[in-house]
Order: C-alpha cells, then sequence, then structure tokens
C-alpha cells in the first residue's frame, strides 16, 4: 500500500498558540483515512495544512513538511497543489453561479475544454454524487436555491470537477440529514477506488463505517493513529478509549 | 416598572414618528401649495419643456420654461456618477480584496472624513485649483459642466467607495475561501465571482449617489456658471438647485416667479421620488434573491 502524502514533523500555531504540535502521519493511497478528536484539537489546521493553504494565512507560523507523491508541497506552485488535492468545507459554499457554472468554473480555469467535455464532465460528475436526477432538468436553476444537502453533494461534485488525486472533506455532513449523510458516505466509499479521501469527522459511528485508516488528533498532537478495525477495537491511549466513549468531545 | 418603560418609550418613539413624518407632509404640502398657482398662467408643458427663463420682465414678455435646467440637473448628476464610478471601483477592489485589515481599519475613518467636509469648501477648491485649469484648457470662465461634474464626482467618492468596497468585502469573505481551496487566483475569483456578485449591491450604491448627486447645491453652483443653457460638458449650464438658491431670495413673495420657483422645488422633489421608488424598488428585489 502506498502512501500518498507524507507528514512530517508539522506543526502550526496562532499567535503563539500552538494548533498542531510535530505531526507526523502518512496517507494511504486510494485509501478513506479519518481524523477525529476533540473541536478545537486542529483537524481543520491540519487539513488546511495539506492542501497548502495553511502557508498562506497571515496569522499562522507553520514548520515541517507535507509531502505529496514524495514532493515537498511548498515546492508546488498552490494552483497545481489544489488541483491535485481538492476541499470541501463543514457549511456548503457553492458560488453564486447556476449549477452548470459551478461545475464548470474549475475547469475552465485549469484548461481549455470544449464544450462537450465540459457537458461530459459536469454530468459525470454529478452521477458520482447522485445529483444528476435530481438536477438534470435544470442546470440553469442557481446553486443557492439547492437545499442544504443538494448544495454539499454539490460542492463535492465541484471539487471532483478538477479531477483530484485526494479530497479532502472537514466534517461534510455535520449539518445534514441522515438521508444526504448516507449519499455521502456510498459516495466517499466508491471514490475511494480511484482516489484517495481524507475525512474530518466528529461523528465516531461514521468514522467506523468508511474509514480503512484513522488518525486521532488531541490538543493539537497525534495522539494515536492506526487501521480502524485496531483503533476502534482496543485504543491503546488513555484519551483515545475516553474519546471513543464518548467522555470528552 | 420595566413594562411602564417599554411601553413609554414605544408611545415617544411613535410621537417622534408621527412628528417627522408630519413634518415631512408639511413640507410637500407647503410646496405644492405654492407650486400650483403657477400653472393658472402657464401650462405645465411649457414650464417643463420651454427653454425661456425670463422671471422678470426686463425686455420682452416673462417666461418659465425648466428644461434646461432638468436637463442640467440630470446631466451633471450622471456625468458625476459615471466618473466617480470608475475611481470608486477601483478603489473599492483594493480595499476589500488588497489592503490588509489593518490598512482597511486606517483607510475607512480618512474615506468617512471626505463625507464630512461641507460642500462650500469642495466648491471652493473647484474654483481655486479646478477652474483654473479649465481655463488652460481654453473654457473662457473656466465654469462649465465638467468641473461641476468633476468636483460632484469627489463629492460622491467617500459614499460609492464604502458602499462599493463594503458589498465587496461581504461577497469576498463569503465566496473566496471556497475559491481559494479550488487553487483559483485571486484575481480570477476578484471578476469572475465577487464583482458580479457584488453587482447588485453596486447599482443600488450608484442609484443613491445620483439622488445625492441632485440635491447637491452649493458646490456644483460654485463651478457650473448658471446659464440658462442645454447643458454640454465644457459649456455653462445649471442646475434646478441652483436656480432655487439664487433666486429665491429676490423673488417678490406670490409673484410669478416665487411661484416657478416652488413648481422647480417640486418638479426636482419629484425627480429625487422616483430615485428613491427605484431604489427601495432594486432594494426588494435584492432581498428576494439573497433568501
Ligand atoms: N484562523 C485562526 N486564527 C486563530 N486561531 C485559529 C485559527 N484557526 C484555528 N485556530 C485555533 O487553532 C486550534 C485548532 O482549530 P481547528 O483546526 O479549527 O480545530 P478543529 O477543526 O479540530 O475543531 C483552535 O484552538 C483554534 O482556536
Ligand atoms: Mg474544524
Amino acid at each position: 500500500m502506498d502512501q500518498i502524502i507524507k507528514i512530517q514533523q508539522l506543526s502550526a500555531s496562532y499567535d503563539g498558540k500552538p494548533a498542531l504540535k510535530n505531526i507526523t502521519a502518512e496517507i494511504p493511497e486510494n485509501r478513506i483515512t479519518a481524523i477525529i478528536g476533540p473541536s478545537g484539537c486542529g483537524k481543520s489546521t491540519l487539513l488546511r495544512a495539506i492542501n497548502g493553504l495553511l502557508w498562506q494565512e497571515a496569522g499562522a507560523a507553520v514548520s515541517g513538511s507535507v509531502l505529496l507523491c514524495g514532493t515537498d508541497t511548498k515546492t508546488i506552485s498552490p494552483e497545481e497543489l489544489r488541483r491535485r488535492i481538492g476541499l470541501v468545507f463543514q457549511t456548503p459554499s457553492p458560488f453564486p453561479f447556476s449549477i452548470y457554472k459551478n461545475l464548470t468554473y474549475g475547469p475552465l480555469y485549469f484548461g481549455h475544454p470544449t464544450k462537450a467535455q465540459l457537458q461530459a464532465r459536469a454530468e459525470e460528475v454529478l452521477k458520482a454524487t447522485g445529483l444528476y436526477e435530481e438536477v438534470k432538468n435544470d442546470m440553469k436553476k442557481s446553486a443557492l436555491k439547492l437545499s442544504g444537502g443538494q448544495q454539499q453533494r454539490l460542492c463535492i461534485a465541484r471539487a471532483l470537477t478538477v479531477d483530484p488525486q485526494v479530497l479532502l472533506l472537514d466534517e461534510p455532513c455535520s449539518a445534514l440529514d441522515v438521508k444526504n449523510t448516507q449519499i455521502i458516505e456510498e459516495l466517499l466509499l466508491q471514490m475511494k477506488k480511484d482516489r484517495t479521501v481524507v475525512i474530518v469527522t466528529h461523528n465516531i459511528a461514521q468514522a467506523q463505517r468508511i474509514a480503512d485508516k484513522v488518525l486521532f488528533l488531541y490538543e493539537g498532537s497525534l495522539l494515536e493513529e492506526g487501521s480502524a478495525e485496531e483503533l476502534f477495537a482496543c485504543p491503546r491511549h488513555e484519551k483515545t478509549k475516553e474519546f471513543l466513549s464518548g467522555r470528552i468531545g | 416598572m420595566k413594562k411602564a418603560f417599554d411601553r413609554a418609550f414605544t408611545v415617544l418613539i411613535a410621537a417622534l414618528t408621527a412628528v417627522s413624518a408630519a413634518a415631512l407632509a408639511f413640507v410637500i404640502f407647503f410646496i405644492v401649495k405654492e407650486a400650483l398657482p403657477l400653472f393658472e398662467t402657464v401650462s405645465l408643458k411649457d414650464f417643463l419643456l420651454g427653454q425661456r427663463w425670463m422671471p422678470i420682465a426686463y425686455t420682452g414678455s416673462v417666461s418659465f420654461g425648466i428644461a434646461n435646467f432638468i436637463a442640467g440637473t440630470l446631466y451633471v448628476s450622471f456625468a458625476a456618477m459615471v466618473l466617480a464610478l470608475f475611481f470608486s471601483l477601483g478603489c473599492a477592489v483594493y480595499l476589500s480584496c488588497v489592503a490588509t485589515d489593518r490598512q482597511r481599519s486606517l483607510l475607512y475613518p480618512v474615506i468617512d472624513l471626505l463625507a464630512g467636509i461641507p460642500s462650500v469648501v469642495y466648491g471652493f477648491i473647484g474654483i481655486v485649483v479646478l477652474l483654473k485649469l479649465m481655463m488652460k484648457l481654453g473654457v473662457r470662465t473656466g465654469s462649465c459642466v465638467l468641473a461641476a461634474a468633476i468636483v460632484l464626482a469627489i463629492m460622491l467618492l467617500p459614499y460609492l467607495i464604502s458602499g462599493c468596497s463594503e458589498s465587496m468585502l461581504k461577497m469576498k469573505n463569503r465566496y473566496m475561501p471556497a475559491s481559494d481551496a479550488m487553487g483559483i487566483s485571486q484575481w480570477h475569483a476578484m471578476a469572475e465571482i465577487v464583482i458580479p456578485a457584488a453587482w447588485k449591491n453596486i447599482l443600488l450604491t450608484m442609484v443613491l449617489a445620483v439622488g445625492r448627486a441632485m440635491g447637491e447645491t452649493m458646490a456644483v453652483m460654485m463651478v457650473m456658471g448658471n446659464a440658462n443653457l442645454f447643458p454640454r460638458l465644457l459649456g455653462k449650464g445649471e442646475t434646478i438647485a441652483a436656480v432655487i438658491a439664487l433666486e429665491m431670495g429676490t423673488a417678490e413673495y406670490g409673484s410669478d416667479h416665487y411661484h416657478a420657483l416652488y413648481a422647480a422645488s417640486m418638479v426636482l422633489m419629484l425627480l429625487l421620488f422616483v430615485i428613491n421608488i427605484a431604489i427601495s424598488l432594486l432594494r426588494k428585489r435584492l432581498l428576494e434573491k439573497e433568501v
């Protein structure tokens, strides 16, 4: 099993207050890795580090490095890096365009696709996210008019339009109902055939359902990591046990 | 106790609102009442479309046509808005997307300060600086519509800049993180997302600015030449507000001249009324869209 992303001695702090403490970890290719931990432990910060956003934040002091396929991400241009590593936020963030234009925004920026290619790409990602049947007749409708769950799936679809190798998702289901959550989980399981998925989740059951590997963060440190079966069956660290049993969170 | 206080407060607020509404109603009533007698001697058509404004019969007959003043008001207001718009869009893009929080917190008070300068000061600077420049450019006395439009444009800048940059900043904060996470350059996102999303609010700010410009009197009067001519960029012109301000003091009470000035006020008021209706319609459409 290849490790597509390697995080090496990564530390970050805001105004001297550490958010990530010397994290070293690996993300396996074409697997789902879940990052869990109590809120404020640095999960979102770690995701932002992986696609390079953290380095350009004004208030953040960062050290250490992240390697993508063996190349230090600092040497990859932000555009290239983020085309290869997509990120979906916790709150759905569609652009104020039509559904279709949301899906052509990325491809048009990164290349010169023909109209037919754009159309095909849009349909493909809509089908992948289970939105196609719901919106195929009003692709010109404003994306802001979709329901929350549809918006979030559109955001995943939008991230997929530029064909990233890695997709990062920051608590993508925290505001969604059971049905939409289920659709997204199935989608992620489908996706790992040809993509790497890293999902931050507050929902332990969700991590158990879909993750292959789990990273447990606690107060900025990586306390424990391992395959999902192992970590959930017999957590080694006291804090992990407490978190999994719901005593901290 | 608290309840009684609440009730007293409600009554007080209602009373104050009623007083302001009554004051406004009175002003409108008064203007209309003083304006109407004019139309016993002059037809509405001649008044609105006539180009001759001869309030006193020195030579020949009197005549009350305010077409040129209406045109002057509209011309100078829109010219000022167009001049100011490009500049303020540029400033707004800088303020919302380039400036750091610290620079913003320094620049906004300065912009607000500009809005607080009395208009006579702008007019004075217009006379001292702009009219000289215009004379060099070959405009006889320097006074012209262009000079007035420039002065007015400068006066509109603070409103346009803060209005445009606020709506752009709002849109940037809302949509830029997602675009950033896709690796798309800031300028591309600015042009493709932020400005189009802020566009309706920018339009609203523009209409508001035109409204302000139409009522502006002093600074415009000081540099526009105040001749009853159809406005041309380098020619003289006169606005409705200027006619009223210049002649009200000398018009004999109850004369046709006096009534004509009130009728002109009524026209100006109607123009502003139309602008306000446009604003509320626009705002309503905006709100509908946002939900
Ligand atoms: N932009 C920021 N400015 C200042 N502090 C931040 C910022 N982003 C995150 N932090 C701090 O870093 C820590 C980790 O935050 P975050 O990664 O968002 O946690 P999580 O996603 O696990 O809830 C928190 O203590 C938070 O207050
Ligand atoms: Mg978070």
